[in-house]
């Protein structure tokens, strides 16, 4: 089975911005976490990948059909959430449903409104008087009800609350049980990366940093608190990023293992997907 | 599996008239209240006349509530093609203009009961030259609607309207006759055939506009 998303040197330049070169595969069954800051380009690549914006080079691909050519086959099989809520104010979950079942013949109403139980959300209520965690929640089962194969969801978690986000992550996790479905949502809350995510693409100022299956990236970076003087004694080609503090450095390091053997008096932690996010590619300055 | 075209349309016309349906609750409401001016008037031709433009601006505001709600991405997002999303706008305008007619069809029916003594068929002629004014106006508006959103194209709006009068005017200074009732007659029979031609061109120029934004 070949990648639900295959992105190839993708590229879309804005005045002030740029998405360079963009290159990310999402194998069939995995979820891949997409982080990076405000700006870094991460709803520029996913609306790329809806063709919602036409991009300048490169190409993508998605459940192995192209994504321009095949749009609307492609469309019936996937699921999106957008950063915000897109059901209008006086629409209420029944609405969404009839409005729905219209677009897809997939539209399953027994699993809409499961889902709806599910999140607590009342059918009759008009999306004005919900919640932001409500319209999320909303979006999110709207997305799941025609049973799509892939879920493409900007930012599903930001505005929610832990226990909210702890549930949503959970249908994830549900949904990615049917072996070839697959997940790509961007964040920038990692602890929910590190708790789903099987894949993580760090994203900064429209490149990408890396892409890498998260267990092989949380194995290899460590994290090394030391000064200036024992920092000098690393291998200069494991270091991947320096943040000078007060008290000395913090060094994000690839392959710690070896930095640990090779040097057993410092002390290397491991690194959270944040300190990664945080430190790769901070000026490496000695 | 795929649904083709008319499914799309179908759901976006359908939303549009649920999130339309309290606003036109308020526009009959404003109608009925409107009565009163009929029978202070004995004339029920400025209800007919708003009723119609009331019911065709309606599907101008549902392109400010899909603003709002950032509709417009998540629309394409489904299977849901630009030309579809066009359509559907297109189709909105020409089904509420309609309900309208039927609105104030009604009216012009009752309309001795408010003392209105004009012929039957004159006023169902008002009715449908609004029919025809509102088309029109539709015509007009949604390409710069998509051209321009829907806050900068409420001054196109007010120069929709002033247009004709002003070329009226001015032809009128020009001393332009005023068609005769034959003239009159070719035109009411060509009209459906010129509102087609309106509406036809205005999807197409719609459609190449929408289809080059960016989302």
């Amino acid at each position: 089975m070949g990648p639900s998303i295959r992105i190839t040197n993708l590229t879309k330049r804005y005045d002030d911005f740029a998405l360079d070169d963009v290159s990310i595969d999402l194998p069939a069954g995995g979820i891949m976490g997409f982080v990076g800051e405000n700006g870094a380009g991460k709803t520029t690549t996913i609306k790329l990948i809806l063709n919602l914006i036409a991009r300048d080079a490169g190409a993508v691909e998605v459940l192995g059909m192209d994504n321009i050519a095949d749009e609307r086959r492609i469309k019936m099989d996937v699921g999106v959430v957008l950063d915000q809520c897109a059901f209008h104010d006086m629409l209420r979950p029944c609405d969404v449903s009839r409005i729905l079942s219209c677009v897809f013949s997939t539209w399953d109403e027994v699993r809409y409104d499961e889902l709806l139980g599910l999140f607590g959300l009342p059918k009759t209520k008009t999306v004005k008087e919900f919640s932001s965690g409500m319209k999320t929640k909303l979006s999110i089962a709207a997305a799941l009800a025609h049973r799509p194969r892939l879920l493409i969801l900007d930012e599903p978690t930001s505005g929610l609350d832990p226990v909210a986000r702890g549930e949503i992550l959970d249908i994830f996790l549900d949904f990615i049980q049917a072996e070839e479905n697959s997940i790509l949502f961007s964040s920038h809350i990692t602890s929910d990366l590190e708790r789903v995510a099987d894949y993580i693409t760090f994203i900064r100022r429209g490149r990408i940093v890396l892409s890498e299956p998260k267990d092989a990236l949380l194995e290899s970076y460590g994290l090394l608190r030391c000064g200036a003087a024992d920092l000098a004694r690393v291998d200069a080609d494991a270091i991947v990023g320096v943040r000078q503090n007060r008290f000395g450095c913090d060094a994000l390091v690839r392959g710690k293992r070896l930095v640990r053997e090779a040097l057993p008096d410092l002390a290397v932690d491991d690194a959270a997907i944040e300190d990664i996010m945080a430190l790769h590619g901070k000026e490496v300055s000695r | 599996m795929n649904r083709g075209w008319s499914y799309a349309v179908r759901a976006l016309v359908l939303k549009d008239l649920l999130v339309l349906r309290k606003q036109a609750r308020s526009m009959l409401f404003m109608l009925a209240f409107l009565l009163l001016y009929a029978v202070m008037m004995r004339s029920i031709t400025f209800i007919t006349f708003m009723a119609v433009i009331f019911f065709a601006m309606l599907s101008i505001s549902s392109f400010a509530y899909d603003d709002l709600a950032k509709w417009d991405p998540y629309a394409l997002a489904l299977p849901i093609s630009r030309t579809e999303a066009v359509l559907a706008k297109y189709v909105l305008a020409v089904v509420l203009a309609l309900a309208g007619v039927v609105v104030a069809a009604v009216a012009s029916l009752a309309a001795p009961l408010v003392g209105d003594t004009t012929v039957l068929g004159e006023r169902m002629l008002v009715v449908y030259a609004t029919f025809a004014i509102a088309i029109v106006f539709v015509g007009a508006m949604l390409p710069l609607i998509y051209r321009f959103g829907t806050e900068r194209s409420r001054l196109f709006m007010i120069a929709v309207f002033a247009l004709p009068t002003v070329v009226g005017y001015a032809a009128f200074r020009a001393g332009v006759p005023v068609p005769d009732e034959a003239m009159l007659k070719v035109l009411l029979y060509a009209s459906p055939l010129v509102l087609a031609a309106v509406l036809w061109v205005s999807v197409l120029v719609s459609v190449r506009v929408f289809s080059a934004k960016q989302l």
